[in-house]
């Protein structure tokens, strides 16, 4: 990192062993986690140890390490360990310890040794919680950057595939990874990324959700320009249309940019399926959001102002089932449409077998009494019941959200002018996403501006064998993916 | 936080097209086969609508070739450098009011139908105050995006109308249509009249000449774009008789909407289809007003060239609801549609050709 402490030069080590020792203990405060072992080897020479107890493999250490430094006989120890680097710098020392590395230090020498013993207690990869599929891998992303990189190198063992890795965060000093394949990726998107990444200057990078808060072009907006995945798949497919992938430590969501609307529609089970099956799936998806954004909407601008638009059976049915409820249906949606968020909430914060019961609890017991007691109407709950499946059948969780909160938008501008409200506040929704912008790319692309080659993938999934090229839009370099 | 250039603010052969005939489907197409139906007999009006297509088309194709010769300038720019400075600010300024009537006049529509097909009580005013803000949210974006607006509205209008139109076939009396040909020619050339205010819309297109990619076929681009509101003026037109005969189309303010009434869909989910059809049609018609409204804006930038985009739609939306309120009853209101035509010819017909002919004569001159 950039640590550009300009006036004092940084730091070095002494060539007294002792020295060094006392330092570095002070300098981590005397942590009860340091463990500092010396040892003498057969030539009499003093060797100390440094390590963060549970962030290294004492079995590396004892076994490879403290062996082969006892058992030396020449003046300089070999170590039989892969990944050694010397440094003379006390700070590069401290962060080597503290990421879970072992320092070695002789006596009369002002170089440390970093030998690579990070092994610390992880998640195994497990199956993405949030984007389960049918039929696809079930490896997920996990908190361990590590096991993350060589997930998607195991996908894609393509010499060109790049991850610029640094750390960010002056305290945090999380690692990040720019991941892109070379000769792919569109050269000026790239130094865009390195642009913006490197402009984070902060102290804590918290996960990825920081990095995409600090990264994207619209803060005002409620659609996320930068989509998050636990999928390893989904992430080095991305790599292969020419988007480049920012992978973070600590979390199992990594970040794949930039994105367009209609991404956030489509899934990796799409393509792992015969493609008729996937294009009906994904209108499928495209009338799920239409409803979950609109539904309640027009319920309300039917039952308050436009009686007429229905069949007369059906309009008369529905107002029986209003009879005798006190409220008019704009009160009667938002309770019922703020009564679902909760439980949704809800249920995400409970435990998880209790998850279940606020679920049951929920949808039957509370809808079934409020529909007896006169509160709403069975039709309303029908229209909240539909609202609330079609948003939890995107794909995509941070966009469904988005598409919630627009919701109550939607219904506010529908109780206003009915349905003159609802075409107001659509068009006021696609004003916003057409002058949205991911990292320079218009978010309705490749619709307006249109690139029709692009439409291939975009509500239709084309046969396989017809998508012979990369997206149009992305520009990338090497324009085709079959040969 | 600056972003690169991706470099699709510019505008291709596809995008003039949908440009042009997004702004030219509005309100004149809801309205025409009543105004057609009045002097013209039976089914004769396609006469009207043919030669007034043709006249568009030659118009649009002056306009391209004004752009051609002066390709990336502003229209301030190049009309300056046709004439002089103070006759491109007087220019500027017949396009500014120009455009502000015209998305005055498309407010009070929307008002006015909004009215008798949507929200029965609603006043007038806020029907107007809410779409106008909606305009102005949308032109204070980009120009790109008013634009993209286009190509995400258009599909879905032409959609709908196809839908009510393919329903509407089972509804339609061809004995309606004859006898052909028994109007009076004179008739005829005023029915032109009529469909080409219909029409008006397309010089528009002056205004984005800095957007156009370079190398684009402007000419044939302009073409498909004014024949796209010409054939669906034509075939709603020729609907509208068939269904409705010539004698009843003359008494029905939109017979447009009216067909869409009488269409049933098949499931009957949807008991009046004219309500969807017109809510969807409020789209294209935001899209006229939208590019109305930023064209305005340009002019009065281009004239005040120190003011502010911001400050310019502050100063323009006021004034437009002003003039959207004015009419008081339905004369007056057809009465500020009779003047923007009037107006619209000068704007779409004679200075473009105008400047065409003196840019030429000039050349001429100086070679």
């Amino acid at each position: 990192m950039s640590e550009s402490q300009s006036a004092v030069p940084p730091a070095t080590l002494s060539a007294d062993l002792d020295e060094n020792i006392a330092r570095i203990r002070s300098r981590l405060g005397n942590a009860s986690d340091l463990l500092v072992s010396e040892h003498r080897s057969k030539r009499g020479v003093r060797y100390a140890v440094f390590c963060i107890d549970g962030l290294s493999s004492r079995l590396i250490i004892q076994e490879h390490l403290l062996e082969a430094l006892i058992g030396s006989d020449a003046d300089k120890a070999k170590l039989p360990v892969q990944e050694v680097r010397t440094t003379g710098l006390l700070d590069e020392v401290l962060i080597g310890i503290l990421s879970g590395d072992s320092a070695v230090m002789s006596e009369a020498s002002d170089c440390a040794q970093i030998v690579g013993t990070k092994f610390w207690n992880s998640r195994p990869v497990e199956e993405p919680q949030t984007e389960a599929l049918i039929r696809g891998p079930r490896d997920g992303f996990t908190e361990d950057f590590r096991t993350n990189t060589a997930l998607v190198r195991r996908r894609l063992r393509d010499p060109n595939l790049r991850f610029e890795t640094f750390q960010l965060g002056r305290r945090s000093r999380t690692d990040v990874a720019v991941v892109y394949v070379e000769g792919i990726v569109n050269d000026k998107l790239l130094q865009e990324v390195r642009r913006r990444i490197h402009t984070i200057d902060v102290d804590e990078v918290a996960g990825s959700g920081f990095v995409e808060q600090w990264l994207t072009d619209h803060q005002l907006s409620p659609f996320p320009q930068i989509m998050s995945t636990e999928r390893p798949d989904k992430l080095s497919a991305a790599l292969l249309q020419g988007k480049v992938g920012v992978i973070v430590d600590n979390t199992p969501f990594q970040l794949i940019l930039p994105m367009t609307i209609f991404s956030f529609f489509h899934s990796p089970e799409d393509y792992y399926q015969n493609w008729i099956v996937s294009t009906a799936i994904r209108v499928m998806r495209f009338g799920a959001a239409f409803l979950a954004t609109f539904m309640p909407a027009f319920y309300i601008a039917l039952t308050e102002f436009h009686h007429g638009m229905l069949p007369s059976e059906l309009a008369f049915s529905i107002a029986g089932s209003r009879e005798g409820v006190p409220f008019p249906s704009v009160v009667e949606a938002f309770a019922m449409e703020a009564t679902l968020e909760l439980l949704r909430e809800a249920g995400i914060r409970l435990p998880k077998p209790i998850g279940q019961t606020i679920g049951i609890v929920g949808g039957l017991v509370i809808g079934e009494a409020a529909v007896r007691a006169g509160i709403v109407s069975p039709i309303m709950v029908i229209v909240v019941a539909i609202t609330a499946i079609s948003s939890f059948s995107l794909p995509s969780y941070t966009f469904a959200i988005s598409l919630r909160l627009l919701r109550f938008l939607v219904m506010l501008s529908a109780a206003l002018f009915g349905l003159y409200g609802i075409v107001l506040a659509y068009i006021m929704l696609n004003i916003h996403i057409a002058n949205l912008k991911s990292f320079g790319i218009p978010y309705s692309t490749p619709f307006a501006p249109t690139f029709l080659s692009d439409w291939k993938d975009l509500i239709l999934r084309a046969p396989l064998s017809m998508m012979n090229g990369r997206p149009k839009m992305m520009r990338t370099k090497d324009k085709n993916r079959l040969k | 936080m600056k972003t690169f250039e991706y470099g699709d603010d510019q505008i291709g052969a596809r995008e003039v097209s949908m440009t042009v005939s997004s702004i030219m489907i509005g309100i004149g197409i809801l309205t025409l086969p009543g105004m057609l139906a009045k002097h013209i007999q039976a089914s004769d009006g396609w006469v009207s609508i043919v030669t007034a297509g043709l006249i568009a088309s030659v118009c649009g194709l002056v306009i391209c070739s004004l752009l051609k010769r002066f390709q990336g300038d502003t229209f301030h720019r190049f009309t300056a450098r046709i004439t002089a400075k103070p006759v491109a600010v007087l220019i500027s300024a017949i396009y500014g009011v120009y455009f502000l009537l015209y998305v005055a006049y498309e407010v009070r529509s929307i008002a006015k139908i909004s009215r008798m097909y949507l929200l029965e009580n609603t006043p007038i005013g806020f029907i107007s105050v809410a779409f106008l803000l909606v305009v102005v949210y949308a032109v204070s974006g980009s120009t790109a995006a008013v634009i993209r607006l286009n190509t995400m509205f258009l599909p879905i209008v032409l959609f709908i109308s196809a839908l009510v139109l393919l329903f509407g076939i089972q509804l339609m009396n061809l004995d309606n249509l004859k006898p052909f040909m028994t109007t009076p020619p004179l008739e005829l050339a005023s029915g032109t009249k009529d469909t080409t205010f219909a029409l008006l819309g397309f010089e528009v297109l002056l205004f984005y000449g800095p957007l156009l990619k370079p190398g684009v076929r402007t000419q044939r681009a302009m073409l498909v774009g004014i024949a796209i509101p010409v054939f669906l003026c034509l075939i709603t037109y020729l609907y509208s008789i068939a269904i409705f005969t010539k004698e009843a189309t003359a008494q029905i303010l939109f017979p447009t909407v009216e067909i869409a009434k009488e269409v049933r869909l098949p499931g009957q989910f949807f008991e009046r289809l004219e309500s969807i059809f017109f809510t969807v049609w409020i789209m294209t018609i935001f899209n006229t007003t939208c590019m109305a409204m930023e064209t305005s804006v340009s002019c009065l930038q281009s004239i005040v060239s120190k003011l502010d985009k911001r400050w310019c739609i502050l100063l323009l939306c006021p004034l437009a609801y002003f003039i959207n309120m004015l009419p008081e009853n339905m004369l007056q209101y057809k009465q500020l549609g009779t003047i923007i035509s009037y107006i619209g010819y000068g704007t779409a017909v004679a200075i473009p050709i105008a400047l065409l002919t003196v840019a030429r004569f000039k050349r001429g001159r100086r070679l």
